[in-house]
């Protein structure tokens, strides 16, 4: 390959992609998804409200419009130069056709990367006007601050020695006996142990330890997230104290009263000195007529969110992960506009980019046989055709599957850490799929075709 | 000696057909030519449409692959992409950019042709021009005519100085004056040892500036050869007097027809459209 080629088809690609309508008209409802989507959806009119729209409704409009945008431009560039014969001319004078291929491929990369800078600058820039109209020490302020403009990182209570030693004895076991391996995954037992062990009876105390908390400032808060049930039905309002403790001794005390399956967020008031471990105590004071709390319903521990990094370095990192994601289906789009013309290249980019997004949903509905999955877990076998289908759809999912993970958007819309591991992995996974889903098969593709 | 050293292009059994979606062959568009184009000079390729010129220029270049047969240019497989640094092309209608300026696309096939960036702007300059498009060089090419494209189309197939031009149809679409232009231009190129492959529809055209000709039909070559030597006919003579009395005609004929024979055709050979309009439009061009 030849990077002088490749830079000069790019510029190329570029500058005609740019001079032609697409880009004001994406451009121009990017400005309005990112400035008119957070007063179109708030219904109250609070600054925080509109950030979390920025931040979650309008960010995934914006994937969602340079997705398309990449796809039909990269299709385009590459189907059009071929039907209306230009690529005759770029292909008479000393260029591969591998040179060609990459050309377009950076040429519209770089098109929806500016773009995509462009929507991320916008997006951050309501953000930072939002905030500075909330008055000062106000509690949106402190919300937005502790909730939406920042980074944390979510940390799972210890468990304690006697549950641990239970799930190692379990996991030897297992171990001995590989037949019981499929019954019943390892992960599946850790939850077990985990939910029976988050039961509080009436009167009774729960305590959870979180170690390796990192340092944060007093001004900063950290998050207690969890889902509490009741064993009975009908038991009502369920109510009792938050007692969180640090490594120096000091205590902060907060009472709550919920009903049962709604989602607690505790905010946790700041302390003096910073403390790398938390001992966070459920007090039930409840008149104990809601039966036993039962903590954590789906396996999930309550959480504990700490801020771990400032908004701005985060919104980069989840931006650049957004970015990986176009390179793959920039090379989607260009490998399909080498072999296949404008409309048809379209159209099954887009159908490949659905069935990437469906497959897990799918397959969760074939699997339990029901649109809606059951709280339970329960898993109906599947018969006949369907035994077949779901085999595809299992085998698609496990390429399918690791790309759902690589969504930062619900991250970030949260408040949470989009690390650099994240991004990383985002970049791994992506990179082998560009490779050897995209790039290789195209450029051998479009070496081989002709061009009558 | 290796023959092939002597000839640019050398196609032996040269056959290209189309097939359906099915793989069935529907046109055999070139049918087992032989074509071997000598170094320097200019070779036409003449035919009525649908013959298949197009596709043996396609073929050179290694947009196409042969179905059978095999070709060589500059002793090498017409698809390895090295030889395309000696290459120039135009193709028979103009592929561009429209949202781009002729300065602009001209840069690109420079960049593309691997001449150095200090030397790109002067290069595309004087092609610029060399095809008369100063006054449009900074205009979008959308907007461009069909023959300000053409020259825009021309001026990158000589941007690497190729030794070997391909041009399909140059002239259609060319005024008259630029037509002239673009044959002397040729007549210059060849002079200075280029090869040129021409196709044409445009015979007095070709008649003026090839040495050598192939007429190809269906796809097969009917005749080739020499120019000269095919439209040498020693049976037949032309006269050309200027400035005899008409008084003195009618002496002058009975005496060639006493003398040989034969009866003389007398012909007032006015002057060519070509040559007339090309005056007309220097003269005013020329005025201030
Ligand atoms: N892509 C193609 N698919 C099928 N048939 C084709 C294709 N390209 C050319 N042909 C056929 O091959 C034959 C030769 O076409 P070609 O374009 O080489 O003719 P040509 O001599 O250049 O004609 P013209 O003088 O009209 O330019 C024609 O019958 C044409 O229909
Ligand atoms: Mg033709």
């Amino acid at each position: 390959m030849n990077p002088r080629h490749v830079l000069a088809i790019a510029r190329l690609t570029l500058r005609d992609a740019s001079r032609s309508r697409l880009l004001p008209s994406v451009g121009f409802l990017l400005v309005l998804v990112i400035t008119g989507l957070p007063f179109l959806i708030t219904d109250s009119g609070a600054g925080t409200s509109r950030m979390f729209v920025l931040l979650r409704y309008s960010m995934s409009t914006v994937l969602f419009l340079l997705t398309i945008t990449t796809l039909w431009a990269s299709c385009g560039a590459v189907a059009g130069d071929i039907a209306d014969r230009r690529i005759y001319l770029v292909l008479a004078k000393p260029v591969r056709r591998s040179d060609f291929w990459a050309g377009k491929w950076l040429g519209i990369l770089s098109m929806n990367a500016a773009l995509l800078a462009f929507a991320g600058l916008l997006v951050w820039g309501m953000l930072q006007l939002t905030l500075s109209r909330l008055p000062p020490d106000s509690p949106e302020r402190v919300e937005a601050g502790t909730r939406l403009l920042t980074a944390r990182l979510a940390l799972k209570p210890d468990l304690p020695p006697e549950i641990t030693d239970r799930i190692t004895r379990r996991e030897l076991a297992l171990r001995r006996d590989p037949a019981a391996k499929g019954q019943e995954p390892r992960e599946m037992a850790r939850q077990q142990v985990i939910r029976g062990s988050m039961i509080v009876p009436p009167m009774g105390t729960l305590e959870l330890h979180y170690s390796q908390v990192p340092v944060f400032t007093p001004s900063q808060r950290a998050e207690l997230r969890c889902i509490i049930q009741s064993s009975r039905p009908e038991g009502g309002f369920l109510s009792g104290v938050w007692r969180i403790r640090s490594l120096s001794g000091e205590t902060r005390e907060i009472a709550f009263t919920n009903r049962p399956g709604v989602p607690t967020r505790i905010l946790i008031p700041p302390f003096e000195k910073p403390s790398d471990s938390l001992l966070i105590s459920l007090v039930r004071t409840d008149s104990g007529k809601a039966g036993h709390f039962m903590l954590a319903p789906r396996g999930e521990p309550p959480e504990l969110l700490v801020p771990a990094g400032s908004f701005t370095p985060n919104l980069a990192r989840a931006l650049l992960s957004l970015l990986f994601r176009l390179c793959f289906v920039a090379a989607v789009g260009v490998t399909l506009g080498c072999l296949l013309s404008t409309p048809v290249s379209v159209f099954s980019g887009f159908a490949l980019l659905i069935v990437l997004h469906m497959t897990g949903f799918v397959t969760r509905v074939v699997s339990t046989g029901a649109v809606l999955e059951t709280h339970h877990g329960e898993v109906v076998a599947p018969e006949g055709l369907n035994r077949i289908v779901l085999h595809i759809l299992q085998l698609l999912d496990s390429v399918t599957g690791p790309l759902a993970h690589l969504d930062p958007l619900p991250l970030l819309a949260d408040g949470r850490m989009v690390s650099a591991t994240f991004a990383l992995q985002a970049f791994a996974i992506l990179a082998v799929l560009f490779t050897l889903g995209a790039a290789l098969p195209g450029m051998r593709l479009f070496t081989r075709r002709e061009l009558p | 000696m290796n023959p092939s050293r002597h000839n640019v292009i050398e196609a032996i059994n040269l056959t290209r057909v189309f097939r359906d979606f099915w793989g069935r062959p529907k046109v055999r568009a070139v049918d087992g030519i032989d074509l071997s184009v000598p170094s320097g000079g200019i070779f036409g390729l003449l035919g009525p449409n649908g013959s298949g010129k197009s596709t043996t220029m396609k073929m050179i270049l290694g947009l196409l692959r042969p179905t059978a047969g095999t070709l060589r240019v500059f002793d090498r497989p017409a698809t390895d992409v090295s030889i395309k640094e000696r290459i120039g092309f135009m193709p028979e209608e103009s592929y561009l950019y429209k949202y781009l300026t002729a300065t602009e696309i001209l840069l690109f096939f420079a960049s593309l042709c691997g001449i150095p960036p200090s030397a790109r702007q002067e290069a595309v300059d004087s092609l610029i021009t060399r095809v008369g498009l100063e006054r449009a060089r900074h205009r979008r090419i959308g907007e461009f005519s069909k023959g300000m494209a053409r020259r825009v189309g021309l001026a990158q197939a000589l941007l690497n100085d190729p030794d070997l031009i391909l041009l399909d149809e140059p002239t259609s679409g060319l005024d008259p004056v630029a037509c002239r232009e673009v044959k002397d231009l040729l007549l210059s190129l060849s002079a200075r040892g280029k090869t040129i492959l021409i196709c044409s529809h445009h015979l007095a055209d070709m008649q003026d500036i090839c040495h050598r000709v192939a007429i190809l039909l269906d796809g097969r070559i009917c005749a080739h050869g020499a120019v000269p030597d095919l439209l040498h006919d020693t049976g037949r003579l032309q006269l050309t007097l200027t400035g005899l009395p008409p008084e003195k005609l009618p002496g002058l004929l009975q005496y060639i027809e006493k003398e040989t024979g034969a009866s003389p055709v007398v012909d007032h050979s006015g002057r060519s459209l070509e040559s007339f309009y090309v005056e007309v439009v220097s003269k005013r061009n020329a005025a201030p």
